[in-house]
């Protein structure tokens, strides 16, 4: 049975109007596909925090307006607790069916915005936090922050002579937020869109705080062809340097086990941010892969024991 | 199929009672598209779509919709030539047109 | 109405006006000398005297960012802090200002680290006057829950529209007991109507707030800020009378003059150290001296004009305050000299006096001094800060 063209939209649960369109992000930005589909998702009834960062800087420059919703910029560190604010007025309004949203960052979120969002965590408010990660502060000028990977080159961990780009590895903020004990959280990639839908439905049915922390490829800042935004989110991914993963209510899960990893080399090649490094570098990056898995594997055979 | 808002073109305000006594605005406004900033444009033959979405889903723009008789289109005012749509399509069926600015 | 006086300390006072001003969200978090107006608001939330959003929050930061949230939503907020709590706050006091969020603050008054010290004095609050938030100042316990309950009516209102920021001295006026009469509900609610917010973000029709404006449209939202804290100035005088009338207690506004109208040296001073300057006054003109007494209840909007008229007569002037602009002389000091620069045909003499930093207490002896200070020729020269008993051997 073949579907036409609005059925297949329909079935996906769509909002009819465009809620984020018409912004002034780069041409290929992956962090705008992150924030459209979390909000074609969510629907109108929304309100969404935004911190200072790329996806207020292109989505409220007076008079355009890019969210067709309730949308708010944040200060750099407030994310969550403007979010907290917004829940909490939400409710003595009696509020019911109602999204509270937040789309940051990885500097905004693993960096600067950590202390709230623990903080929103901890007491369990009803919010949505999504992080898209660029793995560096793109709007700034890519520059490097916590969640900015081994081996890349920014304008701050530029590739030189000594140092040859970051030399730290990523903050893992799915494990800092599970820790937690949160209500859901996800590891996401806009190259797996469906996937990244359904975990934005998961949470929004969710009582208690989300965390969603979605892989959103930047051009301009890793220096890649505008076409490749998606297909580098899923080799990301493809690669296991990426790993979709899951936790619910004390359990972890992995949304797409691998069992075999594509060569990171096509992942690392089309960059210009890992264009310097060497081989035992390359080595490295895969160690810490393997590390990663072997990490997220044992702890899903000694809780299926 | 998807809905936006209009680019209606925005009166620069000349006078302090042009703007909002407090600092906001209706959400939604669009003053203008960003149809010059790209290089060049894609096309999409909708005889070869397997209506996967993926271009739909992925475009950074907003900018596929579904016209009324149910096929493809792409934004003239919005999209802004990454390129992704091309890219991510499967089947060959979005190509760069010939438009060059 | 309620005769009944309860013997209260101003956090005390101030929290007892919280819960009369029925604010929906209420986000706190823990810094001496505020902290024990937090804890009787949470004392009465978790015994259900009031219904109010509680939120323990991880940082003074995000205490006013999520009453930003709140009051975006177009609920009525307070939260309260001090000191070092003000000062990790101020981004989000630019920006509650900028957004014109009616947040009401209390904030305790305490010194700045470093040196550290949890004892009272004014250069938090001062150091924060061009934040844009409206700055009072209340003498007593008493004053502290009147102004607390007007600081909701100036900054609700719709010619106003802005966050205000009510300070009270930490320890001399938060700790200390004094008889406060407690309005009944009835008439609070009589004063101070349900909040009816201007502008709010709503689901039928929603708004983006907090957004960027460049070189062409930013000065216009400036400017309009600006006339709103213009617009405060008259706002707190009829709040002040709409209070009067209906609760039986009026202060005059941003100024409290005090036999200034004759008075030919005048000691100028804002917070609690207040009514012992007050008392010198009466002792002084019972001498016969001609001195007087100009009390700031506000720093923003800065009452110029009424600080010139109240200073008509005085030709020496002293400007007592628990601040100093390290490089220049007492922040207060300055503002005074400055609304006087338009004084035609004479220009008084205005000395900057610096006490009570960190709790130092600031003695009647002291007041005394600087009477005799201003009574004496001496001229200061310029950028002269006058130590008010210091503590130490002055060496000059």
């Amino acid at each position: 049975m073949s579907l036409d063209l609005s059925e297949r939209i329909a079935k996906l649960g769509f909002s009819q109007k465009e809620l984020f369109v018409g912004h002034k992000a780069c041409a290929g930005c992956g962090g705008t596909v992150a924030v459209r589909l979390a909000l074609q998702t969510l629907g109108p009834r929304v309100f969404v925090g935004v911190p200072a960062g790329c996806m207020s800087a292109v989505a409220f420059l007076y008079p355009q307006m890019a969210f067709g919703v309730n949308a708010m910029i944040s200060t750099f560190a407030g994310t969550a607790s403007l979010l907290t604010g917004i829940r909490a007025a939400a409710d003595a309004q009696g509020l019911r069916d109602v999204h509270v949203v937040g789309f940051s960052g990885d500097g905004g979120t693993a960096d600067i915005g950590i202390q709230a969002l623990s903080g929103a965590v901890e007491r369990g408010d009803k919010i949505i936090y999504i992080c898209y990660d660029n793995e560096a502060y793109m709007n700034t000028g890519i520059q490097s922050s916590g969640a900015t990977p081994f081996g890349a080159s920014t304008t701050t961990s530029p590739a030189g002579s000594v140092y040859h780009g970051n030399q730290k590895n990523k903050k893992d903020m799915f494990e800092i937020i599970a820790a937690h004990g949160i209500a859901y959280a996800a590891t996401a990639s806009i190259g797996y869109p469906q996937d990244y839908i359904r975990k934005v439905k998961k949470a929004a049915e969710t009582d208690g705080t989300s965390y969603i922390h979605v892989l959103a490829p930047c051009p301009t800042g890793w220096g890649c062809a505008t076409e490749l935004t998606a297909e580098l989110a899923r080799l990301a991914v493809d690669t296991g340097l990426w790993p979709l993963q899951e936790y619910t209510a004390g359990t972890y899960a992995i949304s797409k086990d691998l069992s075999t990893f594509k060569p990171i080399e096509e992942y690392l090649r089309v960059q210009k941010r890992y264009r310097h490094l060497l081989p035992e570098e390359i080595e490295k990056i895969v160690a810490n892969r393997d590390h990663h898995w072997e990490r997220i594997r044992n702890r899903l055979r000694s809780t299926a024991n | 199929m998807s809905v936006r808002p209009p680019v209606i073109p925005w009166a620069t305000p000349q006078a302090l009672s042009d703007y909002p006594e407090w600092p906001h605005a209706p959400s939604g406004i669009l003053v203008e598209g960003h149809a010059s900033w790209r290089q060049a444009l894609p096309q999409i033959d909708n005889s070869q779509c397997k209506k996967c979405l993926q271009c739909y889903l992925l475009c950074p723009d907003a900018a596929i919709s579904v016209s009324e008789d149910n096929k493809f289109v792409i934004d003239l005012e919005l999209c802004k030539g990454c390129g992704v749509c091309i890219r991510e399509c499967r089947f060959e069926a979005i190509r760069w047109s010939e438009e060059k600015k | 109405m309620n005769k009944e006086k309860e013997f209260l300390s101003g956090n005390e006072a101030v929290a007892a006006a919280v819960a009369l001003a029925r604010p929906e969200v209420i986000a706190v978090y823990p810094i001496t000398p505020q902290t024990t107006i937090v804890e009787k608001l949470a004392e009465w939330v978790a015994n259900g005297k009031i219904q109010t959003q509680y939120l323990n929050m991880e940082s003074e930061h995000s205490a006013l960012s999520a009453v930003m949230g709140a009051s975006a939503m177009g609920v009525r907020t307070f939260t309260s802090t001090s000191s070092q709590g003000l000062l990790y706050m101020s981004e989000c006091l630019h920006y509650a200002a900028g957004g014109r969020f009616p947040i009401v603050m209390v904030n305790a008054n305490r010194a700045v680290a470093l040196p550290w010290s949890i004892f009272g004095d004014q250069r938090d609050s001062i150091s924060q006057l061009e934040s844009g938030w409206i700055q009072l100042y209340a003498e007593n316990a008493q004053e502290a829950l009147d102004l607390t309950l007007q600081s909701f009516a100036i900054a609700e209102h719709p010619e106003v529209m802005l966050p205000v920021m009510l300070n009270v001295d930490g320890f001399s006026l938060t700790h200390t007991y004094e008889p406060v009469h407690v309005p009944l509900a009835e008439k609070v609610n009589q004063f101070l109507p349900p909040y009816a917010p201007t502008f709010r973000m709503d689901l039928e029709h929603p708004l983006s707030l907090g957004f960027s404006a460049g070189p062409r449209d930013n000065t216009a939202f400036k400017i309009k800020q600006h006339r709103a804290q213009l617009n405060a100035e008259k706002v707190l005088e009829q709040v002040d009378r709409k209070y009067g009338e209906i609760i039986g207690r009026s202060y005059g506004g941003a100024v409290e003059s005090y036999y200034t109208e004759d008075a030919e040296r005048t000691i100028v001073t804002l917070g609690s150290i207040s009514g012992l300057v007050r008392d010198v006054v009466d002792t002084l003109r019972a001498a016969g001296e001609k001195v007087g007494l100009l009390r700031l209840r506000s720093l923003r909007p800065f009452p110029a004009a009424r600080i010139r008229e109240a200073l008509a007569a005085t030709s020496r002037i002293g400007v007592l305050e628990k601040n100093v602009s390290a490089g220049y002389e007492g922040t207060v000091a300055t503002h005074v000299r400055g609304a006087l620069q338009t004084l035609q045909g004479r220009q008084p003499q205005v000395r900057s006096f610096t006490g009570g930093l960190s709790g130092r207490d600031i003695s009647a002896k002291d007041i005394r001094e600087i009477y005799a200070d201003l009574q004496s020729d001496t001229q200061s020269t310029e950028n002269e800060v006058h130590w008010v008993d210091p503590g130490v051997i002055y060496e000059s």
